[in-house]
């Protein structure tokens, strides 16, 4: 029997960021997921954003890009879940609320396509990695293959 | 034929995994694997749907099931 399973994901990292003196994994894999998306807008990783006051608001992880310079911040609450803070506040038609949302979902799917793709290496995978666009929408997707 | 696994991320982050060449009830031992794989590695996940693939999905990934009978030519008198 083969079968083709859909799964709705949660992004849950340790609580701690520090464990035993080290950086914990999923601490690193978020660095790299901020990282990673910073390269594919044109951005930078910071560890601020700023509102629309321009009052600096601090975070673990956060993107600055040229489309939304206030940037999208990355918070983990004490049980290790994931929120997106930012300010879209816009009244000048720039499509802030947009672009943010949109960059934090490029955060969200680039740190699902890392841990997808070290999961199976750590299954004994070898793995590759391309990116595409889904047929009926033709929004980005991530498509990781791991043979055996 | 090499098991594979085929994972898609979609733009919201919901995920779809195609187990190709898996015998019986393997793909879902697999996919219990994966699941706890990616726990370790901050992604917690839930899977929505199973979706049995079609004889003719499986025939077009492994080629069609061996008879093990010899063809019999056609004759035309």
């Amino acid at each position: 029997m083969s079968v083709i399973t859909s799964y709705r994901t949660r992004i849950k990292l340790s609580p701690q960021k520090n464990v035993e003196g080290r950086v914990d994994p999923t601490w690193l894999l978020m660095e790299e997921a901020v990282e990673v998306t910073a390269q594919e807008l044109g951005g930078r990783v910071t560890g601020h954003i700023v509102d629309a006051f321009g009052r600096q608001v601090r975070c673990p992880f956060a993107l600055v890009t040229p489309d939304f310079p206030r940037g999208v911040g990355v918070k983990v609450g004490p049980d290790g879940d994931v929120t997106f803070i930012y300010d879209h506040y816009d009244q000048e038609g720039r499509g802030y609320r947009r672009i943010a949302a949109e960059t934090a979902e490029r955060i969200v799917q680039n740190y699902t396509a890392l841990a997808v793709a070290k999961a199976l290496a750590d299954m004994d995978y070898s793995v590759e990695v391309e990116e595409t666009r889904q047929e009926d929408t033709r929004t980005r997707a991530v498509v990781v293959r791991g043979t055996l | 034929m090499a098991r594979k696994v085929k994972i898609t991320i979609l733009k919201d982050g919901s995920v779809k995994a195609d187990f190709i060449g898996f015998g019986g009830t393997d793909c879902l031992d697999e996919a219990d694997r994966l699941a706890s794989s990616l726990a370790r590695f901050g992604l917690r996940a839930v899977a929505t749907s199973v979706e049995r693939k079609t004889l003719a999905q499986i025939e077009a990934e492994t080629g069609p099931e061996d008879t093990g009978r010899e063809p019999v030519p056609a004759r035309r008198e």
